[in-house]
């Protein structure tokens, strides 16, 4: 180690060594003259930071050393690297008065100081790999800035990916790690590591207030007048319908109030079944449990959903109202993720993630368990025993696989609802005795493909098969039996020729195949006061038969400036019940005045089939024409503020060739039921006034204004829809208090029904049933419903996972609403059928 | 389906829940419990004849009486309102209150004095394979209220039907478990506070017959229970043999007895009718 060896030198003393006379007196003592090399061995220890070795040198008139001896030694190797130095050691020699070198005997200390210590190493950065969650849910927080800092500096900084994760390299052990993502609680963690450490760490964030952000697929193009979506976080919170999938969305303008338990969709004053419901296009064959009590399909893989009261885009058809679509979400992808619940009226479970390759799934059931407890609380006096007790439970699968351009999607749902009651004795119609059974089910299965060819060029196509069933009976001789088999598939092109001009054209392809049994009493048709079962006229038969709808349909928009899109469109029907075509031509027209304000028009023709019922050869009547509606619509939107929407839409619609009863039929059973002699107009107002404040509330005010009336027969007085609500005011908020409170309520100020005066009575004595006596059909109406709805959430949040709690209490007030009249057996007599008095409803839930 | 579930889901509902108004088997005014007919079914040139059961409250009577008959109905929708209102003709009753009739004769007097032009309301120019003619009752009380009741004849204009249906037969009837003739009589068995009697009754059971659909069926028998005192714990039950209790409720002050009856129907038109046999009210 001579490099390491920094020898110093040092003149102890100096003598002449042969000075043999003593006047020469030594001027100048000898002086080193070049650099002193004493290597030590490789690692040599020294037992002290300094060691000295001191030689006696020789030091010749010529200044090189001639001889070195030790003199004071410090130990091996430090003595011999000295005495092995001495001979290359060369001085200036040593200098008497006169200027003469002379040779000279002296000390000479070698002092050796040990190397300074190694320079430590850098420290070894510390490899943080993290993942960012939201606390609760587990979903990833994709794209979160994310930086190591050690007091203001930034040590390292990364973002995350769409899994949430992030890496950093941080070259310090110590720091604190800082992310903010949005709408989510500040990550600000110390984070003490060993240097060199490799760490992996999951932070869960908590979501803030502002949950109600969600993501909804819309299409660029508005093509409808009125059309109004509603995410699933906001059915899922409004109050008074427990996050049911049809009953938020019913809240909107357009749609009439049902009573509780009666699921009707009467949208703008049409009658219920020329609205409809469908799950991604395809009509959904039932839309609630037991008529009125939950929806078919549940909420769980629910998107939003899609409220268009009347003048439905030419992708629909065979309807003369309005239609609501039910959007569904993709399965998770991030995680596996699952969710089990509970209330008042079922209990379910769900669960989805992804399966690798691009696919996701999920799955969820849900069942009614009401017929649990049901047999044990009824009393043992009452007329009913149950060999089956009220139940119902349904289904919900999806599978999604996405590619560049393409999407594949599978929907599997189903239903069944299933009763079976013995009544003791017979009851107030003695023709309903016996056993009361009824089993109505549904299975579908729903393909879909869409694909983006190119910018300009995509298209969506669905497959969809379906086996439906209804059996209903009572007592021996009352059945109904119904088995169908479905097939429909639609595909729809669009194809933007250059900008500002698009075209789109499909198929809607329906088929169904059924067999059918049935020994029931006719059912009366709207606005035809209903009688005892036993009087009415049976429809008995058996029989087997195929229903073909083929359509096809076209829409163009054009949009000769930028702020006006022209929308002409056609549709095409066969309906092969009536074997009649359809040809509905319609127009609308959108023009943006500037950045907040709109205005929308459109008018067209929508023809709706007869029911196959009404249409069938063996029941009905099968040279019906189709029915026929004339649709108008103008209106405003504007944005009146940041945060609120205003929408104003009037409308006017003309029905003719409405299926109506024959009344020949009652005196001559061989005449056709029905016939095509009614009429029907319908007016109206809609306003909505919707807001989105910031990320905590949302809510709106609904008010309708419209009238609906119908002709029955030429030469008969107008007379009012059965279901003609004048004035249905609707105020609905939610609020966010915090992160684990939510607040929400409902207001609901709605005309009374009409209903039909009964005078008195005639009893039947074959039949052992008092039969009424009406008067003028709507003659009557009943109070006006108001109701307030209050709700309440409640979540803890953990880690991992999420428990949340609702009390949703409905009429708060305890408001006695007349939803009918209750009638003594012979009519003399009556009392107001009241609906729901307060009734809370708890909701438990948790979700991972 | 949505409409047909929810049916049954308000039907449940409505058993559910009891009115609170009187039950129909108390007699508190002026009823009429049957109209029983003879033969229940006829055709081209048979007469029916038709006797009403009207029965009152103790110490009420049937003041007035009157029949019409109208061969085409519009049906329960407008409570049996004849769509020809010329033609529902009054009929005059016999002795014993009972009235016969002619259907077809009197559906095609109908149809002529229409003088060949195009009837209203729907009723066809010819008469139909089967039409239901109505028969009218109408009776008033000594307390001021009226009653009206219809019975439906089937009159079948192509022949009278090979197998007519037949009026039920109601075999026994005891009264707290005394049988009792099916006249009437007295019960040895009171009605006392807090306690009950049981009507029993036994009926033939039901004739077989073939539906529209040609399933063989077998028809219900359904026993119905009146009393002007008391309630019954059901209005209704189920033949061949079928049962209710009279229990001390709503019994008037001072009241000595209930009048009991039974009715017993096929649903089909036939009915058979018991009584009134006396339960006395113990104090």
């Amino acid at each position: 180690m001579p490099a390491r060896s920094l020898v110093a030198l040092a003149l102890a003393a100096a003598s002449a060594a042969r000075a043999a006379d003593p006047e020469p007196q030594l001027a100048a003592p000898p002086e080193l003259a070049g650099p002193v090399q004493a290597p030590l061995p490789p690692e040599t220890l020294f037992p002290a930071p300094s060691v000295e070795v001191v030689l006696s040198l020789d030091v010749g008139a010529d200044g090189r050393v001639e001889r070195a001896s030790l003199e004071r030694g410090a130990g091996e190797p430090f003595d011999s690297a000295a005495l092995a130095a001495a001979p290359t050691l060369t001085f200036r020699p040593a200098r008497l008065e006169g200027g003469e070198p002379v040779p000279v005997t002296i000390s000479f200390r070698v002092r050796f100081d040990a190397p300074p210590p190694p320079a430590p190493p850098p420290p070894r950065p510390v490899r943080l790999e993290g993942t960012l969650l939201e606390r609760g849910t587990r979903r990833p927080l994709a794209g979160v800035a994310v930086e190591a800092r050690a007091g203001e500096r930034t040590l390292a900084a990364a973002a995350t990916d769409a899994a949430g994760r992030f890496a950093l390299e941080v070259p310090e052990a110590s720091f604190r790690l800082v992310a903010a993502p949005p709408d989510h609680v500040r990550l600000d963690a110390p984070v003490e590591a060993v240097p060199g450490e490799r760490r992996e760490e999951t932070w869960y964030l908590e979501a803030e207030p502002g949950g109600f952000v969600a993501v909804v697929r819309g299409e660029r193009v508005q093509r409808e007048v009125t059309r109004q979506v509603l995410p699933a976080d906001e059915v899922a919170q409004v109050a008074g319908t427990q996050g049911d999938t049809l009953k938020a969305v019913l809240n909107m303008p357009g749609a009439a109030r049902s009573a509780f338990g009666g699921g009707q969709l009467v949208l703008r004053g049409s009658a219920p079944g020329d609205s409809a419901v469908f799950v991604e296009g395809l009509e959904l064959p039932l839309l609630y449990h037991f008529g009125g009590l939950r929806s078919t399909f549940a909420p769980r893989f629910l998107e939003a959903v899609e409220f268009v009261p009347g003048s439905f885009a030419p992708d629909y058809g065979r309807l003369t109202g309005g239609v609501v679509n039910v959007r569904v979400r993709d399965p998770a992808e991030d995680a596996a993720h699952g969710e089990a619940d509970f209330n008042l009226y079922d209990a379910g479970a769900a669960a989805e993630g992804p399966l690798g390759k691009g696919w996701t799934a999920g799955a969820a059931f849900r069942r009614s368990w009401v017929d649990a407890i049901l047999p044990a609380v009824l009393p043992s006096d009452a007329n009913l025993s149950f060999q089956t007790a009220p139940r119902f439970w349904d289904y919900q699968a999806v599978a999604s696989w996405r590619g560049e351009a393409d999407k594949v999607r599978f929907l599997l749902f189903g239903s069944q609802d299933e009763l079976v009651a013995i009544l003791k004795r017979p009851a107030g119609d003695p023709a309903v005795s016996g056993t009361l059974q009824v089993d109505v089910h549904f299975h579908a299965l729903l393909a879909s493909w869409s694909r983006a060819f190119s910018p300009s060029l995509r298209q969506e196509s669905t497959l969809a098969l379906g086996l439906q069933g209804f059996e209903t009976s009572v007592g021996p001789s009352l059945f109904f039996e119904l088995d169908i088999r479905r097939v429909d598939a639609r595909t729809t092109w669009a194809w933007q020729a250059r900008p500002g001009v698009e075209a789109r054209a499909g198929l809607d392809l329906q088929s169904a195949f059924y067999d059918i049994a049935l020994d029931v009493p006719r059912p009366p048709k709207e606005g035809e006061p209903p009688t005892p079962l036993s009087t009415r006229p049976r429809v008995a038969a058996r029989f087997s038969g195929e229903l073909h709808g083929p359509a096809a349909f076209a829409e163009a928009r054009l949009a000769p400036v930028e702020s006006v899109s022209i929308l002409p469109s056609l549709r095409l029907d066969y309906a092969s019940g009536v074997r009649r075509w359809s040809l509905d031509p319609r127009l609308m027209v959108r023009w943006k005045l500037g950045e907040a304000t709109a205005l929308k028009a459109a008018t067209g023709l929508y023809q709706q089939p007869p029911a196959p019922e009404e249409s069938s050869s063996a029941i009905g009547a099968p040279h019906l024409l189709v029915q026929r509606s004339v649709q108008a619509s103008a209106g405003l939107e504007r944005a009146v503020a940041p945060g609120w929407d205003l929408d104003a839409t009037a409308f006017h619609k003309w029905l003719d060739r409405m299926v109506v009863t024959n009344p020949a039929a009652a005196v001559d059973p061989s005449a056709p039921p029905y016939d095509n002699a009614g009429r029907g107009r319908i007016y109206g107002l809609e306003v909505l006034l919707r807001a989105r404040l910031g990320e905590r509330f949302f809510g709106w005010i609904a008010y309708t204004f419209q009238r609906s009336f119908r002709t029955d027969r030429p030469g008969r007085a107008e007379r009012i829809f059965s279901i003609d609500q004048p004035h249905i005011l609707t105020a609905v908020a939610s609020w966010r208090a915090s992160s684990r409170w939510t607040l929400g309520g409902r207001f609901r100020l709605v005309s009374g029904n009409p209903y039909t005066p009964i005078s008195g009575s005639v009893y039947d004595a074959g039949l052992d049933v008092f039969v009424p006596v009406y008067g003028d059909v709507n003659a009557g109406r009943l109070g006006a419903f108001w109701s307030l709805d209050l709700r309440v959430d409640r979540t803890w949040t953990f880690d991992r996972w999420r428990f949340s709690a609702y009390l949703d209490v409905q009429n708060a007030t305890n408001r006695e609403n007349q939803e009918g009249w209750q009638y003594r057996f012979d009519y003399r007599e009556r009392t107001p059928l009241t609906g729901l008095p307060v009734l809370p409803i708890l909701g438990m839930k948790g979700e991972w | 389906m949505t409409r047909a579930s929810g049916v049954a889901a308000l039907g449940l509902a409505a058993a559910a829940c009891a009115p609170q108004f009187p039950p129909r088997s108390a007699i508190f005014d002026l009823r009429v419990l049957a109209i029983v007919a003879s033969p229940l079914e006829v055709g081209p040139g048979e007469s029916v004849t038709l006797r009403a059961v009207p029965v009152t409250p103790e110490g009420e009577t049937v003041v007035s009486e009157s029949w019409t008959f109208c061969p085409f109905s519009a049906g329960a929708p407008v409570a049996y309102a004849c769509a020809i209102p010329a033609c529902e003709v009054p009929l005059a009753p016999a002795a014993d209150g009972s009235v016969t009739a002619d259907p077809s004769a009197l559906a095609l007097q109908c149809l002529a004095s229409l003088g060949g032009g195009a009837p209203p309301g729907g009723v066809p120019s010819e008469l139909p394979a089967v039409v239901e003619v109505v028969f009218r009752y109408r009776a008033q009380g000594s307390a001021g209220e009226d009653r009206e009741a219809v019975q439906l004849v089937p009159l079948h204009t192509g022949g009278p039907p090979a197998q007519r249906n037949q009026p039920p037969r109601i075999a026994e009837v005891a009264v707290g478990g005394e049988p009792l003739p099916l006249s009437g009589g007295t019960a040895a068995a009171p009605l006392r506070p807090g306690g009950g009697v049981e009507v029993r009754v036994w009926t033939d059971p039901g004739e077989g017959y073939v539906d529209a659909l040609g399933r063989p069926l077998q028809e219900s028998i359904v026993v119905s229970f009146y009393a002007t005192a008391g309630r019954f714990d059901a209005a209704r039950a189920s033949g061949p043999e079928g049962a209710a209790t009279l229990q001390h409720e709503e019994v008037p002050p001072g009241a000595a007895r209930a009048l009991v009856w039974v009715v017993a129907r096929d649903l089909r038109g036939g009915a058979a009718v018991a009584g009134p046999f006396a339960v006395p009210i113990a104090p």
